[in-house]
């Protein structure tokens, strides 16, 4: 499972918002709850404040008119207190030994008070559970006055308030979501494109990745990884020079040996010492060929990297290719089936494709079926061209077909010079040109078809 | 024939020193690059055979030395460098021929002969392929004794395909050498001509391999 870093970064983000969402709605409900409550609180000292202030009214009056007579200071105050109706306050009054004087209408029966201030009771009212606040004050020593509230809807106002403080946050979640995106995706832009300089690289590209404009964090990555590109491309160099310098190198005795030969040749008359020298020199033209295509390899694969690559009528080179080769199948008696066909235009170095056509061809010629038809062609589609040269030959199993790019492997019982590199050398040219190298049977593995598919350029 | 062959492995030189004895060339073998100047100023020779990796100074120093003093003595350069680059750069140093190693003494003595006659002034050999004959100087063709009387295409055409004789030349190049004539090429022109070209030497004279080109025998 590969994650991708832009969705790490989203979901983290935006876990972490909820979770900033849901702290901040419990913080403005538990600073809400404390508002209320210090509210809640004001509001029954205020009320038993007024029960006081008023009896005290009523004593003083009754007391300064003597009017005492009937009257009852607190049960006026109360009744004042009754009519003002303070919303969901419960007022329950006692004198000092617990007689219960006064209760307002549905006021649960509060326990007698022994101290002035606030408690929190719980009173269980038709099967449930309700939390009051409670304050009592004795006044004036005559008698306990305690004030409570329920303070259900109290508590609901502090959840209310926290929810109704997250609504503005709620309306703010796509901007949040865009917001972690486009900051995201701004943020592994660098990281983009990185990746898709790595991605469009030449195949066999070596050269350092650029370091100017890199992230930090990747930065290590990029360095380390331009290290090893750099030590690869020098251990990749000496190996191409020690090859085509030890190939450079056996040319010079290949040619001593070849001479001496050719004049040992001229210079007897003795037709079993010619035979000898006939298959010495065949022998010596092996060598030589082979040191050639390793040379060609060697010259392809080193400078790869630096082709000019240009649009190509790839036809146009098979011609001249086929005009410069065909005599070796013609006068070999066999038929070369060249159909005429509209340009096959792909993107390719002209020079290093002529060398790829000319060791299909030298292949097919070589190993055709004597007085056999060989075909040289291209099956054209809107993306690919697929250019094919297909030969008759002895029957090849497919292990041995699979076999054939393989450097250095020659069919068994193969007498033909060769070095087993034609193949190879094509797959090189292959591979530079991004192009697909197949081999086929045709007809029955009595006969292969080797196709190089390329991008066609339109 | 005095030749002063420069080859730089000693038994390289040594094989070819002996083979061209047979052929009747005097030789010097010199190994060393830095000699090969002034042995041309001391001795008198018809041809150099020489090869690029010489120590000391290079075969190419040695050719723009020698060319910029004016030398005009035949060159042949022997080396194991193959692409066409190096030929070209060694070519356009002065060089008048290019033979890389290894390579076959008979195509060497070839190049040799040819080498000779050019530096000599006397004309290329006679084309030949069956009973045409082309004689590149003068233009002048036969046809089983008989002399033919071509226009300067059709001698074009005849030239081109007679000095590749055994070997296919392509449509293409044949047109390229109709270019010169500064008339419009029609896409059948090439085959006009070959047509008529059959027509004064016979139908089997010219050799068709369909959508890539034309031969003439060889020989």
């Amino acid at each position: 499972m590969r994650y991708s870093l832009k969705t790490r970064m989203i979901f983290f983000g935006l876990m972490l918002h909820g979770a900033i969402w849901l702290l901040a709605a419990s913080a403005s409900s538990y600073t809400a709850a404390n508002v209320i409550f210090e509210t809640l609180d004001n509001d029954l000292k205020e009320q038993a404040q007024f029960i006081r202030f008023s009896s005290r009214l009523f004593q003083n009056f009754y007391s300064q008119f003597s009017v005492n007579e009937g009257y009852d200071p607190l049960t006026d105050s109360l009744a004042i207190t009754e009519s003002i109706g303070w919303d969901n306050v419960h007022v329950v009054v006692w004198d000092t030994k617990g007689q219960l004087i006064y209760r307002s209408s549905s006021a649960p029966g509060f326990d007698f008070p022994n101290v002035n201030g606030f408690v929190d009771d719980t009173y269980m009212k038709k099967g449930k559970e309700n939390r009051w606040r409670i304050y009592n004050e004795n006044i004036d020593s005559i008698f306990w006055v305690s004030v409570g509230m329920n303070t259900k809807h109290a508590r609901q106002n502090a959840i209310d308030f926290g929810l109704k403080a997250l609504y503005p946050m709620i309306l703010i979640i796509p901007f949040t979501i865009f917001g972690v995106y486009f900051g995201s995706k701004k943020g592994l832009s660098a990281i983009n494109k990185i990746t898709a300089e790595v991605a469009n690289r030449q195949p066999n590209s070596l050269v350092p990745i650029s370091e100017q404009n890199i992230p930090e964090e990747i930065f290590p990555l990029v360095n380390s990884l331009n290290g090893l590109l750099i030590r690869l491309k020098n251990a990749i160099d000496n190996e191409h020079r020690f090859t085509a310098n030890a190939a450079h190198e056996l040319q010079t005795p290949l040619a001593a040996i070849k001479t001496e030969l050719q004049l040992c040749q001229r210079s007897s008359d003795n037709p079993e010492v010619i035979d000898v020298l006939d298959r010495m020199a065949s022998r010596v033209d092996r060598a030589v060929y082979t040191v050639q295509q390793v040379l060609t390899l060697a010259r392809i694969e080193s400078q790869d990297s630096q082709l000019k690559m240009g649009t190509v009528d790839l036809r146009s080179v098979v011609i001249e290719d086929l005009a410069d080769l065909a005599h070796l199948a013609v006068d070999r008696g066999l038929a070369i089936d060249f159909p005429e066909s509209e340009p096959w235009q792909i993107k390719g170095n002209k020079e290093v494709l002529s060398i790829l056509i000319r060791n299909l061809l030298t292949n097919a010629f070589r190993y055709a079926t004597s007085g056999s038809q060989i075909e040289v062609s291209a099956n054209i589609s809107d993306q690919h061209i697929e250019f094919y040269v297909a030969n008759d030959s002895k029957f090849i199993t497919e292990q041995e077909r699979e076999k054939m790019i393989d450097s250095f492997y020659r069919l068994p019982g193969n007498e033909m010079p060769g070095a087993g590199l034609g193949l190879s050398i094509v797959q090189r040219i292959v591979t530079v040109h991004q192009a697909k190298l197949d081999i086929d049977s045709w007809k029955n593995d009595h006969g292969v078809k080797v196709t190089v598919t390329f991008s066609r350029v339109s | 024939m005095r030749v002063l062959l420069v080859e730089d492995d000693y038994q390289l030189g040594e094989s070819l020193k002996s083979a061209l004895s047979i052929e009747n060339y005097a030789v010097d073998l010199e190994t060393d690059g830095a000699k090969v100047i002034p042995m041309l100023k001391a001795g008198e020779y018809d041809m150099m055979v020489l090869d690029l990796g010489l120590p000391n100074i290079s075969g190419d120093e040695i050719l723009k030395k020698l060319r910029s003093a004016d030398d005009p003595i035949p060159v042949l350069v022997l080396t194991a460098r193959n692409t066409t680059e190096d030929k070209i750069e060694s070519l356009d140093l002065g060089a008048d021929d290019y033979l890389t190693k290894p390579f076959d003494i008979d195509e060497l003595f070839a190049r040799l002969r040819s080498l000779l006659r050019r530096s000599s002034g006397r004309a290329r050999p006679v084309l030949i392929s069956g009973d045409v004959e082309l004689e590149p100087k003068d233009k002048v063709v036969t046809h089983a004794g008989k002399t033919v009387i071509l226009t300067a295409k059709e001698l074009s055409i005849l030239e081109a395909l007679m000095s590749r004789a055994g070997r296919f030349v392509s449509k293409s190049r044949l047109e390229e050498g109709m270019y010169a004539w500064g008339d419009e090429i029609e896409s059948n022109t090439v085959e006009v001509y070959i047509s008529r070209l059959r027509k004064y030497f016979g139908r089997d004279f010219i050799e068709t391999l369909r959508s890539v080109g034309y031969r003439v025998k060889k020989g």
